[in-house]
């Protein structure tokens, strides 16, 4: 079953995860002491082959959790090696950080994983006035080095099986954890919770596929081309499509300096794609990037100096890829004003473009593709911030 | 409620079955009136008055059997008034916050948003808001945050700001952000102006002076506020600093 967003039960489907990591904060908060905060950030449509593929990374601990009752189906909630290494060490300083990622650590992080999602289903329930019942944890997948768990399939966990994720954080003394939560729900528990009933406007697997397919049609050139001229190998490294409140997007976005470019998508889909750059990618982009003679920019941002001219040059590579495999995908011309050139904070640069999206949109669409190296030298993150009606009656046409 | 059977697990909630004599191993939560053996925990609707949310460990040795020091048993540590004057009080987007004591408000990614600080300095009360649009939505239905506008979220701050012992027409203000980074199209005024514009009308209304403000440009912002100085320090991602 692929879960079906009806888009009027976003506000609904957002205040149970919000609802959710206040039941969870309140959990880990009152049970261990410690002063930690669960915070919601993303929702996103996932695929099974993406989501497997993360359970089966060797660095994966993946715990599990069955669900019956109001909701029926499987909680699997997904830290690496390091998050679940900081995970247990923020709760259980007594741990020896020296040793590295022990099977010691690997109990407290199943423990605290437990205690959080027994926040988060008690938060749901209240919020539903129903009742959920929820199975012990179980591993399902190992961080610890030469463990191999198995197959993490399940009832629920199989092909064809979409699920929606939310990546969220715990922000502890010590700092700020990341996890990943899967949802995998049984059908009426979907029905009953999305709402989606035939006919009914919705984000789902096609929606997500249509995405990809933008991907495939120009990012696979992109990377070769790019790659060329920058004399290194670069690569897809994820691809997500998140769905979001416009206020909190910025939120799961660092305010390290980002350079790069921003046009206006000004005919359905509206919205605004950026490209930007991390501090060390702008400077290895400056070197290597031959800068384009003629490019189209904003009169007000425009680069002037050599190192500006690449950046843009080499952001313009990606506008314009991502603009054709959109323009592939939804079937007519993608309207954009000229490339803007920023340089700023990445979280001031993101928050202005949700901002922008306009007073009415109460939830942004996030296509975010992350290019990169294997060895960091190079990472340039693109989000597409799209008004998701405007996505859903373009493919409704 | 506690939970005294063997089975090692906890009850949370209103668990109808006060001899839980159930032996399932493992833990109820919320309204649960099944006596069954299905291995499963309850989360429901607590409705009762109990206190039996409070202070149960939910710690399940399911997988733990062994005699070793890894049992779970978190410690408190930390001590809430080292931390209370070292780390700020981050302000999140479209969120806002109130405080009477000394620790520093924050908040960052500010572009066309702005932050507002509002600052009571005979009652020690101050307050932050990072707020989104000039005014709140129109549609309705939506659950949108009160703080993600500047009408709804002045008022509701200052609401509070009250309610913490200070009094907004004797308290003053200083703001920075409004800034236009990314606009392409549109009206004939920004999003950045024309929250500025808001912030200093509502602020007007509600009898608020105006102390400082850092406005426009096309960088985006962070701001640090000190309750006990009354400084509002603002960062841009040039490393400039302003000092309002």
């Amino acid at each position: 079953m692929s879960p079906k967003l009806d888009l009027r039960k976003l506000e609904e489907f957002d205040k149970m995860a919000v609802d959710g990591a206040d039941g969870a904060t309140k959990r880990l908060s009152g049970l261990t002491g410690v002063e930690a905060e669960v915070e919601c950030s993303r929702l996103h449509v996932v695929s099974t082959e993406e989501v497997l593929g993360e359970f089966e990374r060797d660095d994966a601990l993946a715990i599990s959790i069955h669900l019956e009752g109001y909701l029926e189906g499987e909680v699997v909630t997904v830290f690496d090696r390091q998050s679940g290494q900081e995970l247990a060490e923020a709760f259980m300083p007594m741990l020896p950080s020296d040793s590295g990622y022990t099977d010691k650590h690997e109990g407290a992080a199943e423990e605290i994983c437990n205690v959080m999602v027994s926040g988060y289903v008690d938060g749901w329930a209240d919020m539903k006035e129903d009742s959920i019942v929820m199975s012990p944890p179980e591993a399902v997948s190992s961080a610890i080095e030469g463990e191999d768990e198995g197959s993490v399939e399940t009832e629920y966990i199989h092909e064809g099986a979409d699920a929606i994720a939310q990546r969220s954080t715990i922000v502890t003394p010590d700092g700020e954890i990341e996890f990943e939560m899967y949802m995998f729900l049984e059908e009426e528990s979907t029905q009953r919770l999305f709402g989606a009933e035939s006919g009914s406007v919705t984000l789902d697997d096609e929606t997500l596929g249509t995405f990809n397919a933008v991907i495939d049609e120009g990012i696979t050139s992109l990377t070769e081309h790019l790659g060329g001229k920058l004399d290194l190998e670069v690569d897809v490294e994820h691809t997500v499509l998140d769905i979001v409140p416009t206020e909190r997007l910025s939120g799961t976005v660092s305010d390290e300096g980002s350079s790069g470019v921003v046009v206006e998508l000004t005919e359905v889909p509206r919205g605004y794609l950026l490209v930007l750059f991390d501090e060390r990618s702008d400077e290895l982009v400056s070197r290597r990037v031959e800068p384009a003679d003629e490019l189209t920019t904003d009169d007000e941002r425009t680069p002037e100096t050599d190192r500006e001219r690449a950046i843009a040059t080499a952001g313009n590579e990606v506008v314009e890829s991502i603009v054709g495999g959109l323009t592939e995908q939804f079937g007519g011309p993608i309207e954009t004003t000229p490339l803007a050139l920023v340089e700023d904070m990445r979280s001031s640069i993101v928050n202005d473009a949700a901002v922008n999206l306009g007073p009415d949109e109460r939830f942004v669409l996030n296509f975010e593709v992350g290019l990169g190296t294997t060895d960091g030298e190079f990472s340039c993150t693109v989000y597409t911030l799209i008004r998701p009606n405007d996505v859903l009656d373009e493919m409704d046409r | 409620m506690s939970d005294d059977d063997e089975d090692g697990f906890t009850v949370y909630g209103a668990d109808d079955d006060d001899d839980d004599d159930d032996d399932d191993g493992f833990t109820v939560y919320g309204a649960d009136d099944d006596d069954d053996d299905d291995g499963f925990t309850v989360y429901g609707a607590d409705d009762d008055d109990d206190d039996d949310d409070a202070g149960i460990p939910v710690f399940t040795p399911s997988s733990d059997d062994d005699d070793d020091d890894d049992d779970f048993d978190i410690p408190v540590f930390g001590d809430e008034d080292d931390t209370e004057h070292l780390d700020p009080i981050t302000v999140g987007i479209a969120e806002y916050a109130v405080t009477d004591g000394s620790q520093p408000l924050s908040t960052s990614g500010l572009g066309s948003c702005v932050a507002v600080v509002v600052h009571d300095e005979r009652a020690a009360v101050s307050g932050l808001l990072h707020f989104m649009l000039p005014e709140s939505a129109k549609s309705k239905g939506r659950h949108d945050a009160e703080a993600k506008f500047a009408d709804t979220g002045i008022e509701t701050m200052l609401a509070d700001l009250e309610a913490a012992g200070g009094t907004p027409s004797r308290s003053w203000a200083k703001l920075a952000g409004g800034a236009s980074m990314i606009e392409f199209s549109g009206s004939d005024r920004s999003i950045g102006e024309r929250n500025a514009d808001a912030a200093r009308e509502v602020l007007a209304d509600h009898g608020v002076s105006i102390d400082g403000t850092d406005f426009g440009g096309q960088s985006g912002r962070s701001v640090v506020f000190d309750p006990e100085t009354g400084e509002f320090t603002v960062k841009s991602a040039s490393g400039e600093e302003k000092y309002l």
